[in-house]
């Protein structure tokens, strides 16, 4: 499907399924902080799913701009014609941010959803994207969360050459990390809250964990009054907590019940940066798996300005120092080394930029005569062509991404300062506890 | 949605550098072209992941779209 189509996307009156899928609950959950500009067409793409929703709930979280005025004239738009599945949650004092919002919707689910969408406001997504994710679903009944292909939205016109290189360079960046996800097939490694399909069943176990957790930690604070709850004792009681909710699901206890006594559900954390990622990790600790498909396919907005706030450095600076926090949480735990492995490589790639730079400036001084070993340049050769071959498939590519992937100056260049944000992130996340978003 | 690089494309960069550094303290060719050799297995091992996951992705595919 052309990106352009999407982006006029307009409300469909005809909606159906395309295959013959037989029909299961699903709903949307769209908070929505002061997006006023972008929440349109987020709600015309999910109205124009071939897979209807029972209904999309839009949870205006703290919004000081016309959000809820244009959502509520969308309602009125859909309501005229026939579609009143379009529902407006309005949250005026919420101080869990997205995360908070996103559990309020939660909580005010109906018992037969099965599914649950959650995504950005500032996204777009493929008619055909929840169709395709609960086939998926039926296939895998052990799966819990479906994250679709990311593309990046495309530019307004006119816009400066600066912002046209960081679109292009970020647009070649989430190509790839596309192609990691074919890679990485048997699992994903963070379900992003860009668009991530999820069965309701994997949501209620997180909420229960929630619950068990809560309710160990007031059993230890009852003991040891005087003993604050440290991250050691934290692992403990989260492990407990595990075996604990895998006991239930054994005995088939409801655990809808454990999260209802809970009163509100805690499936995404308040107190992280990046709480997809700590639900991701959450769910494939009890045991669920999470996949990607690249038959779901969303358009994201991405930042076009490197530094203040909501720019390139400062979105990558929270994903990477949220990442940092939940694995010094986690420690070095089943589905955390391999993430703390990667980690290690990354900076070990950062140090050896350095060490491969300074050792030829030396060679050079000293006037060692460079043998060019054939093997060696084919090294550079190699790895361009697998980087284009990866490229293959991507979405508004252009002969200047064509150039910058198969020259690797400019990509590697990019790499380095995404390596030296994350370097960065490191520090921040040992030397400044408790950010905020 | 923190994306890290797999292994594979880590190997540039660390063999080079690593091969570098070889030469810089052995004066030996030979450190380098093992380490580029070691980067080459690599990134031929993250091509095979990609060719397999493409392949059972569009199997995948195939059965879903195959009617009832």
């Amino acid at each position: 499907m052309g990106t352009s189509m999407l982006v006029d996307v307009t409300p469909s009156v005809e909606h159906g399924r395309s295959r013959n899928v037989k029909y299961h609950k699903a709903i949307a959950l769209v908070p929505v902080y002061n997006g006023a500009e972008t929440i349109g067409k987020t709600i015309h793409s999910l109205m124009a799913q071939t897979y209807p929703f029972e209904y999309v709930r839009v949870i205006a979280n703290n919004c000081t701009d016309d959000t809820v005025e244009i959502v509520q004239m969308l309602q009125a738009y859909y309501q005229s014609i026939g579609r009143p599945e379009l529902e407006l949650l309005v949250m005026a004092k919420n101080k869990g941010k997205k995360s908070g919002a996103l559990n309020y919707g939660l909580a005010t689910v109906e018992d037969d959803i099965e599914f649950v969408f959650g995504m950005d406001d500032d996204t777009i997504v493929d008619e055909r994207m929840i169709e395709e994710g609960i086939i998926q679903f039926l296939e895998e009944p052990q799966t819990g969360g479906i994250c679709s292909a990311y593309r990046t939205l495309p530019l307004p016109e006119g816009v400066s050459h600066w912002k046209k290189f960081l679109w292009r360079i970020q647009n070649i960046e989430f190509t790839l990390a596309n192609a990691w996800r074919v890679e990485n097939y048997k699992s994903a490694r963070v379900l992003p809250g860009v668009s991530v399909l999820f069965r309701m069943e994997a949501l209620l176990d997180v909420a229960a964990l929630g619950v068990i957790i809560d309710h160990l930690e007031q059993e230890w604070l009852a003991m040891y009054p005087r003993k604050p709850i440290n991250k050691r004792w934290h692992r403990r009681i989260k492990r407990r907590a595990i075996c604990e909710l895998r006991e239930a699901k054994r005995q088939k206890v409801s655990l809808r019940d454990r999260m209802l006594a809970g009163k509100i559900a805690k499936v995404w954390a308040t107190n992280n940066l990046v709480e997809d990622y700590r639900l991701t990790l959450d769910l494939k600790d009890i045991g669920w798996q999470v996949k990607s498909s690249l038959d779901m396919i969303s358009w994201s907005d991405v930042p076009l300005k490197l530094r203040g706030k909501a720019g390139l450095w400062d979105q990558r600076q929270r994903w990477y120092s949220g990442t940092i926090d939940e694995l010094r949480l986690r420690r070095l735990k089943r589905h955390s080394r391999y993430e703390i492995f990667t980690i290690f490589l990354l900076m070990l790639n950062l140090v050896m930029r350095f060490v491969l730079v300074s050792a030829y400036a030396i060679l050079a001084i000293k006037g060692v005569p460079i043998r060019w070993v054939s093997l060696y340049l084919a090294l550079p050769v190699m790895a361009s062509l697998t980087s284009l071959y990866r490229l293959k498939g991507g979405d508004q590519l252009d002969k200047w991404q064509i150039f910058f992937t198969g020259t690797l100056v400019v990509t590697e260049l990019y790499a380095f300062y995404r390596e030296l944000i994350y370097a960065y992130s490191i520090c921040v996340s040992f030397f400044k506890p408790n950010r905020e978003w | 949605m923190a994306q890290h690089p797999p292994i594979t494309s880590v190997a540039t960069t660390s063999g080079i550098g690593t091969g570098a550094l070889g030469i810089y303290l052995h004066g030996s060719w030979e450190v380098n072209s093992a380490v580029a050799v070691l980067s080459v297995i690599l990134m031929t091992f993250g091509l095979f992941r990609l060719f397999r996951g493409k392949f059972v992705l569009a199997q995948a595919r195939k059965r879903r779209d195959k009617p009832d």
